[in-house]
C-alpha cells in the first residue's frame, strides 16, 4: 500500500551562523547527499532526481550538485514554492517522482549558510516594493514581529501564558541536552527564560529558532525496493502541502481572518494529512513540529488534534510534550530551537532515525512520526512517516 | 517604563498605481482602503481583482480614521539599549473596513495604555514622512461601541 520510503539519510555537521565558512553551500549539500547514499547502501551516482523546498537558502541547485557529484543522468527536479511551509512536502514531491516512474532514488536536500544571508533579516535586506512597504513602513521587517503579532492575538484570545512559550523553550533544550549533534546543550530554566532579551514582546530571543548553518539529504525509493535494502524502510503514510485561502501569506502578511489568525493555518493540512493516512492523532508517536517561534508549537498542537484549539498553552504547561512521560512527545533532537535551523529538513530525519530507532533521544518503540512544515507562507505542509 | 515612538529611521515607500491611493490619502492625513465598487466589499491588501466578487472596479473612499487595535508587537529601536524607546507596531482594524488590517505605529501614549482592541485615531502624517500612526482615541468617538 505504501508507495515509497526513506531508504537514507545524511547531514553534515551543524554549525553556529556563518561558522561552515569556508566551505560552500554546494561543499556541504555534496557531503550531506553522499552521506545519506553511503547510509542506503546506494553509489551516489545511482540518484536520479532532486527535490527541494525553500530558496531562501540559497547555493544550490541540481546541475552544480550533477557535476560536482559526477550523477549522470535525473528524471526530476523541483522544489516547492514558499519556504519553510515546504520542507515536509518536498518529501511528497520526491514521492510523486517515485510513484511516477520518473527516477528511482530522490535526494531531498537543503544546505544553509547564513553568513551573509541571514533568514530573521529576510525583508530588512530586500529593496522596497509597493507590497512591503506596507509592513515595513510600520517598522514590520522580521518573521518574528509577523510571529509576535499572532502569538499576542492567541495569547488575548485564549488566555495563553508566555510559561507556556516557555516550557516549548525549556523542554526542547532539555532534548538537545542529550544529543550530540545539538548546537545548543545548556539546560534552560525558567528564570533564564524571563531573563531572555525582548526581540518582539510577547516573543524574547529564546521564542527564537537558531540560526545556524549546515545541509541535510533525504533519499527515497520505491517502497518494494526500499525492503531489500541497507536500512529499516521508513515509509510514506502520507505527505501534503497546501493550505487554504484564509491563511493565504499566512504570518508574512497579516491579513488573515479572525479565527485564522490566531493559528497556525494547518488545519486544513492536518485533515488533508490524515484522510490521505486513515489516522489522527492519537496514532503519532512522535510529533517534529517546526518550531521557529515556540508560539507556532503551541497552536500546530491545536491544530493537528493534540489538544482542543485555544488549549495549546494549558496542554504544553502540564508537560504533555516532554519526552518523559508526555502524551505526544515533540522535538527529541531539540528542534530548531536547540539542535539546529536547517529550515525545518532536520525534523525529517529526526523522525527517520525515530522509526528506525536509532536517534538520541529515543522514544520507546515509535513506530509513527508526524514532521511538519511552517507556517510559513503558502504552502504549509506535513509528512506521516511509518515503520 | 519605555518610551514610546514612532519607528525611525522611516522606511523609504514604494508605490505603484494600485497602491498609490493609500500613500497619498496618508500623505494628506487621511486613511483610504481599497474597495470594490460591485459589492463594496473592502480589501487589504490593494489588488486588481476584488477577492469576492472578482469585479475590477474599485473606488478608494477616505474613511473616518478611526480604528481599533487587533494585535501588536512592542520593539526596541535600538536593541542594544534595553531600556531605550521602542515602537509599537500593531494591525488596526478601520472602525468602516473591520475585516482588513492596516499596519501601523501606536503612537502619543504610554506602554500601559496600549491593549487590545483599544480604539484608535489616526494621526495626520508629518510631512515627509510615509506611514500609518494611530493613537488612543477616547472610546466616545467610536460611536458608542
Amino acid at each position: 500500500m505504501h508507495t515509497s520510503a526513506i531508504v537514507g539519510i545524511g547531514a553534515t555537521p551543524y554549525y553556529r551562523r556563518g561558522a561552515s565558512l569556508p566551505q560552500t553551500p554546494r561543499d556541504m549539500a555534496c557531503d550531506a547527499i553522499m552521506a545519506a547514499a553511503a547510509d542506503a547502501g546506494i553509489p551516489v551516482t545511482a540518484i536520479d532526481g532532486f527535490a527541494y523546498f525553500s530558496n531562501y537558502g540559497g547555493g544550490i541547485e541540481t546541475g552544480g550538485l550533477m557535476e560536482a557529484l559526477g550523477i549522470p543522468e535525473v528524471g526530476f527536479s523541483a522544489t516547492t514554492t514558499g519556504g519553510g511551509g515546504g520542507s515536509a512536502g518536498a518529501i511528497g514531491l520526491a514521492q510523486a517522482a517515485i510513484v511516477n516512474g520518473d527516477s528511482r532514488y530522490v535526494a531531498v536536500v537543503q544546505s544553509l549558510q547564513q553568513a551573509k544571508n541571514r533568514l530573521g533579516a529576510a525583508f530588512a535586506r530586500m529593496p522596497p516594493t509597493p507590497e512591503n512597504s506596507f509592513y515595513r513602513s510600520a517598522g514590520v521587517a522580521a518573521p518574528g514581529q509577523f510571529a509576535a503579532f499572532i502569538a499576542r492575538r492567541h495569547i488575548h484570545k485564549f488566555g495563553t501564558r508566555r510559561e507556556a512559550f516557555a516550557e516549548v523553550a525549556i523542554s526542547t533544550r532539555q532534548n538537545a541536552v542529550t544529543n550530540p549533534a545539538a548546537l545548543m546543550r545548556d539546560p534552560l530554566t525558567l528564570d533564564d527564560y524571563f531573563a531572555s532579551p525582548m526581540l518582539a514582546d510577547p516573543l524574547c530571543k529564546l521564542d527564537f529558532c537558531l540560526e545556524s548553518d549546515g545541509a541535510v539529504a533525504i533519499l527515497l525509493a520505491r517502497a518494494d525496493e526500499a525492503r531489500d535494502m541497507a536500512q529499516k524502510p521508513v515509509y510514506v503514510a502520507a505527505a501534503k502541502h497546501g493550505g487554504d485561502r484564509d491563511w493565504g501569506r499566512g504570518f508574512m502578511w497579516g491579513n488573515m481572518p479572525d479565527e485564522s489568525f490566531s493559528s497556525s493555518g494547518m488545519r486544513s493540512i492536518a485533515r488533508r494529512l490524515y484522510a490521505a493516512a486513515g489516522m489522527g492523532p492519537e496514532d503519532i508517536d512522535v510529533a517534529l513540529l517546526y518550531d521557529h517561534f515556540t508560539a507556532f508549537v503551541v497552536m500546530q498542537l491545536e491544530d493537528f488534534g493534540f489538544c482542543p484549539i485555544g488549549e495549546g498553552g494549558p496542554f504544553v504547561e502540564q508537560g504533555a510534550i516532554r519526552l518523559a512521560g508526555g502524551s505526544i512527545p515533540v522535538n527529541p533532537h531539540g528542534g530548531n530551537l536547540s539542535e539546529a535551523y536547517i529550515i525545518g529538513i532536520t525534523h525529517v530525519a529526526e523522525a527517520v532515525r525515530q522509526i528506525r530507532g536509532t536517534a538520541a533521544n529515543q522514544v520507546k518503540d515509535a513506530a509513527t512520526a508526524l514532521v511538519t512544515g511552517g507556517p510559513g507562507p503558502m504552502p504549509l505542509s506535513a509528512l506521516l512517516l511509518t515503520a | 517604563m519605555r518610551d514610546v515612538v514612532p519607528f525611525s529611521p522611516p522606511a523609504e515607500v514604494d508605490f505603484d498605481a494600485g497602491t498609490r491611493p493609500y500613500w497619498e490619502a496618508l500623505r494628506e492625513g487621511a486613511l483610504s482602503i481599497q474597495r470594490c465598487a460591485h459589492c463594496h466589499a473592502f480589501r487589504t491588501p490593494p489588488s486588481r481583482y476584488c477577492p469576492h466578487c472578482r469585479s475590477t472596479e474599485d473606488e478608494w473612499p477616505r474613511l473616518s480614521g478611526r480604528a481599533r487595535l487587533y494585535t501588536y508587537t512592542i520593539v526596541a529601536l535600538d536593541r542594544r539599549d534595553a531600556e531605550g524607546p521602542v515602537y509599537v507596531a500593531g494591525l488596526a482594524c478601520p472602525e468602516e473596513a473591520p475585516d482588513t488590517k492596516v499596519f501601523c505605529n501606536i503612537v502619543d501614549c504610554t506602554l500601559d495604555q496600549i491593549v487590545i482592541d483599544m480604539p484608535l485615531e489616526l494621526v495626520a502624517t508629518e510631512a515627509g514622512t510615509d506611514a500609518a500612526r494611530f493613537r488612543p482615541a477616547p472610546a466616545t468617538a467610536q460611536g458608542g461601541r
